[in-house]
């Protein structure tokens, strides 16, 4: 009984915690079905949000597929490859990766412009597959991956691609659904890039779409924002077990 | 090393060294290869941007590139809209960072403790994390009155949404960091007497560290973020508590201002890249 007393506390702030998460979604649901036609005017009678949502999710997947790729060969070879100055490369890495974006806004557009990609959905993809984030986060996972694993598969005359696929990113899987998660979510909720880089309003992501809806089409973002949520909730809920165990990476070294 | 290197293409010299060197020379290359794509990328869309920016400042770059020194320096650091962003955005990582690691480690500790709820807790926490800004800010805007947002109060209302929106992934972050502790420890501290606080301050933080030095970069990256609910919640010009620097470089942007943009974008990247650099040094020597 004194037990229970004395974590009724940290219960409460826990039970807090929950609720704080919940709430904006069970709000979300109730204000969906508060208004049960709004399905219908959101979905059905304009296809504009329709076909911005797959839209942006194309991107979305292009970004994070990219992202990864990169991100999955620049961590091993910081981790497992004799690079020369390797620490230096890491520190720019970092740098790069605190640096936030409005920093290099202006000289960006320059140069997407005069790559003639201003404009078009690369302006807004090849940024974000080159970001550092997953760089780093994939150095930090491989190099917990023991190099036994590797010489074996070397043994067996795995080239590096094979190394990396088949043994590297299955044995860093919590690293990678990391990524994978953190990117998504990142690409699905940007807001500057699209608002500097692209100029024509109808190929504006969801993101930016959603937020410039009025208040005239207040209850039907109850429903837009539902449904963008979906993505991102089904990702977090497939990738949970991962994302969980990624985080004890950090700590093996 | 020089000699190898004058002595021709790779693929000849490994055949005429053999062993160890040549396979030393191949793993480098191969690394240099898969590190290329990134390095190319952010070298590209990063660093070059950045050099240009430099440029820019000292006036040697744009319609009439002529050297001006400082003089672009002095005017952005006498302007009052850059002193109200810089001072803003300080104040927002100095309270913002240290009250997420608290937060998180708090969560992470109570969650590791299993107290009842914890299972409901840790399977909900990361939704802020997923959910899309534009319907929290929709959240925001039912749950808080339109003139506290044009008030004072909107930097804390900024502050708590960073902080419900990032505790989540520290907590975890924290909690997997916490699970790889061994109990022993703890067993035989409590066995020489040393109390919970003892046990939190001799145990767990020191060996936490690695984790939490990691939460504190993943939260100064996110705090520079919080601009996207700043401006859906405020728009160009909010209330002047939550006016960030990114405001003033956005604005900048869209006033076609390029020497004042570029002036407060070196000022904004200096702290950073000063803070990591010695971190790094820092590290190097401890480690």
């Amino acid at each position: 009984m004194r037990k229970k007393v004395k974590d009724l506390p940290g219960t409460l702030v826990i039970l807090l915690a929950a609720a704080a998460a919940l709430g904006p979604v069970i709000y979300l649901f109730l204000g969906c079905f508060a208004n049960p036609q709004g399905f219908w005017l959101t979905f059905l009678r304009t296809p504009e949000y329709l076909y911005k949502f797959w839209n942006s999710l194309a991107v979305c997947a292009v970004i994070t597929a990219g992202q990864l790729i990169v991100s999955c060969m620049g961590g091993l070879a910081l981790a497992k490859y004799p690079l020369p100055c390797r620490r230096f490369l890491i520190g720019f890495l970092v740098i790069v990766l605190l640096l936030p974006l409005q920093v290099t806004l202006m000289p960006s557009y320059l140069i997407l412009d005069r790559m003639g990609l201003l404009d078009t959905v690369w302006a807004l993809i090849l940024p974000a597959v080159f970001s550092p984030f997953g760089t780093v986060i994939m150095w930090m996972t491989f190099r917990s991956v023991p190099d036994e694993l590797l010489d074996a598969a070397r043994m067996d005359g795995a080239g590096v691609f094979a190394l990396l696929w088949k043994i590297m990113v299955p044995a860093g899987r919590s690293g990678a659904a990391s990524v994978l998660l953190l990117t998504f979510v990142d690409a699905w909720n940007m807001a500057e890039q699209p608002m500097v880089f692209l100029r024509d309003v109808s190929k504006y992501p969801l993101s930016v779409y959603l937020a410039s809806l009025d208040r005239e089409g207040f209850s039907l973002s109850f429903h837009s924002g539902l449904l963008s949520m979906l993505p991102a909730v089904l990702l977090l809920l497939y990738y949970r077990e991962e994302l969980v165990q990624g985080g004890g990476i950090l700590l093996e070294k | 090393m020089p000699e190898s290197k004058r002595s021709g293409p790779i693929w000849t010299n490994r055949r005429k060294s053999g062993g160890r060197l040549s396979l030393f020379r191949r793993r480098r290359l191969v690394g240099g290869l898969l590190f290329l794509p990134i390095l190319a990328g952010t070298l590209l869309f990063f660093a070059l941007p950045f050099c240009m920016v430099v440029g820019y400042s000292f006036g040697l770059a744009g319609g009439q590139a002529r050297f001006a020194g400082f003089s672009n320096y002095v005017k952005v650091l006498e302007s009052e809209a850059f002193r109200l962003a810089a001072g803003n955005t300080v104040k927002f990582l100095a309270l913002g960072v240290p009250l997420l690691l608290v937060t998180g480690l708090l969560l992470a500790l109570l969650l590791h403790a299993a107290l009842p709820g914890s299972r409901l807790c840790s399977n909900t926490i990361l939704l802020p994390l997923v959910l899309p800004i534009a319907s929290i800010v929709m959240v925001v805007e039912w749950l808080i009155p339109a003139p506290v947002l044009e008030s004072p109060a909107a930097f804390w209302v900024l502050l708590a949404l960073y902080l419900w929106k990032n505790c989540g992934y520290i907590t975890v972050l924290l909690l997997a960091g916490l699970a790889l502790i061994p109990r022993e420890l703890y067993d035989t501290a409590a066995m020489e007497g040393a109390n919970r606080r003892q046990q939190l301050l001799y145990i767990t933080l020191p060996l936490l560290a690695p984790s939490l030095s990691f939460s504190a970069v993943l939260g100064v990256i996110n705090s520079f973020k919080s601009y996207r609910e700043a401006f859906l919640l405020g728009g160009k010009y909010p209330h002047e508590s939550i006016y960030l620097l990114q405001h003033f470089l956005n604005n900048n942007f869209e006033n076609l201002n390029y020497a004042r943009l570029a002036v407060a974008s070196v000022l904004t990247a200096l702290p950073i890249v000063f803070a990591t650099v010695c971190v790094l040094l820092y590290q190097r020597r401890h480690s």
